[in-house]
């Protein structure tokens, strides 16, 4: 055959076979990666609610949102031990993604993980620590969190800023705030 | 089905650019005649660039296209010349051989190094150092630059610190000729032994205090030319014996006088 | 004009003689983008070494069924379906490393070692040697980048795949872990390579 018709039956044949190729292997690898994800996103959740069994998939408007229990989905005796929310800040050098659980009257905080992240390592990066993030733990809901730099009044709803890292920290404080002020008009109704 | 749908869309993806470049294959071609990648692969591939063309691919061409003689090729022997002759339809003559020939004697026993160089083993490098890797400003340094650039390992640092090269390897290439940066190396035909293996100005007075294998000027081996009747052969300018190569006459009874032994034959080296 | 030589040496030749990092200098951005740790270093090394081989021998199977006009794109879909595999792998069994490793996993499919040796060695020889030489040059890179991440996580974080080594007195110079001290860490250890090279 001349040249044009085996350069299309080459290319054609080689895609055709790659693409069958890698069809067949995301069938036998797609389970583990589901399973992966699931586990991941429960791992957090029993680290922002610790005594977590079973969650409530309550996402919506790109908000991904879980009301969590203590006990499995079809016990009635489970009690609800509050929300795990999703949340997206823009950083310093990408997206932050936080998974931060708040009480179920939605009136404070109770803790937050970082999920993923790329901030400056040794700077930005303390936004995983528990220095950082113990500050946040049982703040209140009802105002905006603020940042400051320096010494902190957590009464008055304030965190310290990272020395060196105060685009980070405004980062999360402000994903938090306008995370859960979205997420709380979601999930109670807009007049609350 | 979504395995059959990757397959699908893949393929189709493939035959879509496959078309797409069988268009632009035509549109873009260029008609070729067979004959240069004929005599491309009876070359012998080294792209050392002694025929005068940048690769054996150009040199090709330009015998196709441009009529290039064919035995410019100085690396072919008689088999290839002949292979060549036989795809043009003609007949090819080769050449003199002609060979790279160092033009300075100053290694470390005759010539003066005032410091010790520790720096970039580049000749032309190295002169930026000023005197420090040799005292003659027209000598060879002997840091290989030749070295590097010859395709086919025919030129060598010998012991003392001079290039030399080898006679068999040689090709006649000029890639050595290219890399010295102070033009010290010449192609001459092989036949031609006798060469005036300096390129110093410098006056005679100071010769000893820069090296003692140099050409001062003196005029001995000129007097002896003219004395055979060959008053063309040899004549001095600035303190330097130039020959003349384009009715190369010398002969080595010429040599006798020379009171340094610049002026010498090849394989055989007077020592003063 | 070059000689025959054993096939050992086509496997030898990717740890020293031509190693991909400090010799061909291909694949320079993971090497400075994933060794910020020992373990990633290792992971992209050994990820990169599968597609090599894959593709390398693939490649030197049908190179005789593919026109010259077409060999990039079909090189470079047999690449990428490699890629992909490795990442679907790495996803499934691996997943801190993939998602430590993030976007350079699929970058493979550009990384210059895998084109270039099959453009300079396997479009032109035997499925044995082609497999020999993406053998040696995949365990090569893969022992360089595991070096040059050992180095910049002992000195950047004190840790060593993970193990704190030097932690209880030795402070981490940060700048070891950021791309500056990739630049730092990729040029002494060519300069080394380079000189003892030269002594040779």
């Amino acid at each position: 055959m001349n040249i044009s018709t085996r350069m299309i039956v080459s290319l054609t044949v080689v895609t055709v076979l790659a693409g069958l190729a890698l069809a067949f292997c995301y069938e036998i690898f797609k389970d583990k990666i589901d399973q992966n994800a699931v586990k991941a996103l429960n791992d957090s959740i029993n680290e922002v609610i610790p005594g977590a069994v079973s969650k409530e998939d309550i996402s919506k408007d790109d908000m991904v949102m879980y009301k969590v229990y203590d006990k499995p989905l079809s016990d009635d005796t489970k009690n609800f031990l509050g929300y795990a929310i999703v949340v997206n800040a823009g950083g310093y050098q990408g997206t932050i993604k936080l998974i931060v659980s708040v009480t179920p009257d939605f009136s404070k905080i109770i803790t937050f993980r970082v999920l993923e992240h790329s901030e400056t390592p040794g700077l930005g990066a303390y936004i995983t620590s528990t220095g950082f993030i113990s500050q946040f733990e049982s703040l209140s809901l009802n105002q905006p969190i603020k940042v400051k730099k320096g010494v902190a009044n957590k009464d008055a709803n304030e965190i310290s800023a990272i020395s060196g890292a105060t685009i980070s920290s405004k980062a999360v404080t402000n994903g938090l705030n306008e995370g859960l002020a979205k997420a709380k008009i979601l999930i109670l109704g807009s007049n609350q | 089905m979504s395995i059959l749908y990757s397959a699908l869309l893949m393929g189709g993806t493939g035959l879509l650019f496959s078309i797409f470049l069988v268009i632009a294959n035509k549109t873009f071609h260029v008609e070729i005649d067979p004959r240069i990648s004929q005599i491309e692969e009876t070359l012998p591939g080294v792209n050392c660039g002694g025929c005068g063309y940048a690769s054996c691919a150009s040199y090709a061409e330009a015998i196709v296209k441009k009529g290039a003689k064919l035995n410019q090729c100085v690396v072919a022997d008689k088999d290839t010349l002949d292979a060549l002759g036989t795809i043009m339809g003609t007949k090819v003559v080769k050449g003199e051989k002609r060979i790279a020939v160092v033009m300075c004697r100053g290694d470390r026993e005759s010539a003066k190094f005032p410091g010790i160089y520790r720096g970039i083993k580049d000749c032309a490098a190295a002169i930026y150092s000023g005197d420090v890797a040799k005292r003659c400003k027209y000598g060879c340094i002997g840091l290989g630059s030749c070295v590097s650039s010859c395709p086919f390992d025919a030129i060598k640092i010998s012991a003392h610190g001079i290039p030399v090269v080898s006679l068999d390897k040689c090709t006649g290439c000029g890639n050595c000729v290219e890399a010295c940066p102070r033009g010290l190396i010449e192609l001459h035909p092989v036949s031609q032994k006798i060469h005036v293996y300096c390129k110093s100005h410098d006056p005679g007075a100071i010769y000893k205090t820069v090296c003692t294998n140099a050409c001062i000027g003196c005029g001995l081996c000129v007097k002896a030319a003219e004395a055979d009747g060959k008053s063309d052969a040899l004549k001095t300018a600035d303190n330097l014996v130039i020959v003349n190569y384009d009715n190369y006459q010398l002969k080595p009874e010429y040599i006798e006088k020379c009171p340094t032994g610049a002026i010498n034959i090849e394989q055989n080296i007077i020592i003063k | 004009m070059s000689s025959k030589k054993p096939a050992i040496y086509h496997f030898l030749k990717g740890f020293w003689e031509e190693n991909p990092v400090f010799v061909q200098i291909l694949g320079t951005c993971p090497t400075l983008a994933v060794t910020a740790t020992a373990v990633n270093g290792i992971g992209m090394g050994l990820a990169t070494t599968f597609v090599l081989i894959l593709s390398c021998v693939v490649v030197s199977i049908i190179k005789n069924l593919i026109p010259n006009e077409v060999r990039i794109g079909v090189y470079t879909v047999i690449i990428a379906a490699f890629v992909t595999l490795a990442d679907l792998f790495l996803k499934a069994y691996f997943p801190d490393l993939s998602k430590s490793l993030g976007p350079f996993v699929p970058l493979i499919v550009v990384n210059c070692i895998i084109f270039g040796r099959i453009e300079a060695f396997s479009a032109k020889n035997n499925a044995w040697l082609s497999f020999l030489d993406a053998l040696g040059n995949g365990l090569g890179f893969t022992i360089t980048l595991i070096i040059m991440g050992s180095i910049r996580e002992l000195l950047g974080k004190g840790t060593w795949f993970g193990i704190p080594v030097l932690l209880s007195f030795y402070k981490p110079m940060l700048v070891m872990i950021l791309p500056t001290g990739a630049f730092f860490t990729y040029g002494t250890l060519m300069a080394i390579s380079n000189a003892l090279k030269q002594k040779s």
